[in-house]
């Protein structure tokens, strides 16, 4: 019994002093400058735009207009922030989600925080819609953007189902009910019905860059078209204010703010857990890359620039 | 003696991250945090990893300690089980035991060879090197063999 409690104590000893050094050693590992004395937010735009979530750890990115609008949310309220650079790398997505969005960061804009956006690689179609929202547009020369055009194309599978002798039966109440089901064919008055809304939606779109990037309509109408341009065109057009990198938008920020950018990245809060997962997951991810890819290398025809 | 089981040493273990999990990673959350924040800021990552070593290495220090000074990890004594040897298991052996903990190539390797050669021969291959055992406790003995001390 006592040699129990002697262990116990020791067992408690141990415990306390391993508890202490990782405290000492926690206490010398200060936080960078950027997370502490940051005056600039940095916005994460990565993934299709849609007003749900990613569902799991192994999932696509998705920017979810709930997520980034709890993010602006926390940014108005933090006195620290004084401009904010969304990071653009998105093919853009659902137009309720973007609409959401691009409101969220006007609404940046009333708060005093001067906003710009840094288009990386995609900044097409929604996602550009919300880059037009913010005061400033720095884009990569060869990024993708523009893409102002809304579609609703599907795939219709009757033909295949015909061949197998599957038929559809019909069953609705309201003739538009089952409009856009790919097991028949659309009608003619259904595909009018479904344009004119496809339409409503892209005249919002053009209104919407023409007043964010105060361009006359007529112009944006021309440039609608639902063409990607890449970044130096963009720039001709005026969709774009200048081409560079995030360097570019700092400089803009610093002559705005009239400060040394500090930047620090606001996106939905991790766990620990998906912390120390975020870490392991991109060391298999670099091992994997390396094994394919030096099979790859040898086996394709790759093109790169 | 009687080899402990896997399973007995698989809880014990899990039992023993959630204590590593309180007393050596919770101290470093708030740094893992900011850092994994700026992670794709360029001069972070080298921090995180710096962090993530520490915490390695204090994980093996943890049951080297234990092992050294208990024979048993506080897993391992909730699951009744303990280290043995036919001498005395010094600092070194208790080290070496454990050295599959650290963060470096090649011990990486041993994340995988350790619990495919427990499984095999009952026993981690740090073990046979070290002659060390993983065993029952003797009142587990008496317990599962109905055996009463005399």
């Amino acid at each position: 019994m006592k040699q129990d409690n002697k262990k116990l104590w020791t067992m408690f000893l141990i415990l306390g002093l391993i508890l202490i050094v990782s405290l000492i050693i926690a206490a010398f590992l200060e936080p960078g400058e950027g997370i502490i004395n940051y005056n600039t937010a940095i916005i994460p735009v990565n993934g299709v735009i849609t007003v749900g979530e990613s569902n799991g750890f192994f999932d696509d990115p998705v920017v979810s207009s709930t997520e980034m609008i709890k993010t602006i949310e926390k940014i108005k309220e933090d006195k620290k922030v004084k401009a904010v650079i969304l990071e653009i790398n998105s093919p853009g997505g659902s137009p309720v989600a973007t609409d959401e969005i691009s409101e969220a960061v006007k609404s940046l804009k009333a708060n005093n925080i001067t906003t710009v956006a840094w288009i990386r690689e995609v900044g097409a179609s929604g996602a550009y819609w919300i880059a037009s929202s913010t005061d400033y547009i720095v884009a990569h020369r060869m990024s993708i953007t523009g893409s102002i055009g809304v579609y609703g194309s599907y795939l219709e599978w009757f033909g295949l189902m015909n061949r197998y002798n599957v038929t559809y039966k019909r069953l609705v109440s309201g003739e538009y009910k089952d409009t856009g089901t790919p097991y028949r064919p659309m009608s003619y008055q259904e595909e009018t019905m479904i344009q004119k809304k496809l339409d409503k939606l892209h005249e919002y779109f053009i209104n919407a860059v023409a007043e964010n990037r105060k361009l006359p309509v007529e112009n944006v109408k021309e440039l609608a078209t639902g063409e990607i341009f890449l970044g130096i065109e963009a720039k001709e057009y005026g969709l774009v204010d200048e081409l560079g990198s995030k360097e570019n938008a700092l400089n803009y920020i610093e002559l705005k703010i009239n400060e040394k950018p500090l930047a620090k990245e606001f996106s939905k809060e991790k766990t620990l857990f998906e912390s120390l997962m975020g870490i392991m997951s991109r060391n298999s991810f670099y091992i994997g890359k390396g094994i394919s890819s030096s099979l790859i290398k040898e086996s394709t025809l790759t093109i790169t620039t | 003696m009687e080899y402990a089981s896997f399973w007995k040493r698989a809880l014990s273990f899990i039992i023993d991250l959630l204590f590593i999990n309180v007393i050596i990673i919770w101290p470093f959350e708030a740094s893992i945090m900011s850092y994994s924040i700026e992670i794709r800021m360029q001069d972070f990552p080298m921090k995180i990893y710096f962090i993530v070593f520490i915490i390695f290495i204090l994980s093996m220090l943890y049951f080297t300690f234990f092992e050294y000074y208990l024979s048993q990890s506080p897993g391992q004594l909730l699951m009744k089980i303990k280290v043995e040897s036919d001498k005395d298991i010094g600092f070194f052996k208790s080290l070496l035991r454990n050295i599959y903990l650290l963060p470096l190539f090649p011990f990486y390797l041993l994340w995988i060879i350790e619990p495919l050669y427990l499984i095999f021969y009952k026993e981690r291959l740090l073990e046979k090197i070290t002659n060390t055992r993983t065993v029952m406790q003797k009142s587990e003995l008496y317990k599962k063999y109905n055996l009463r001390k005399v």
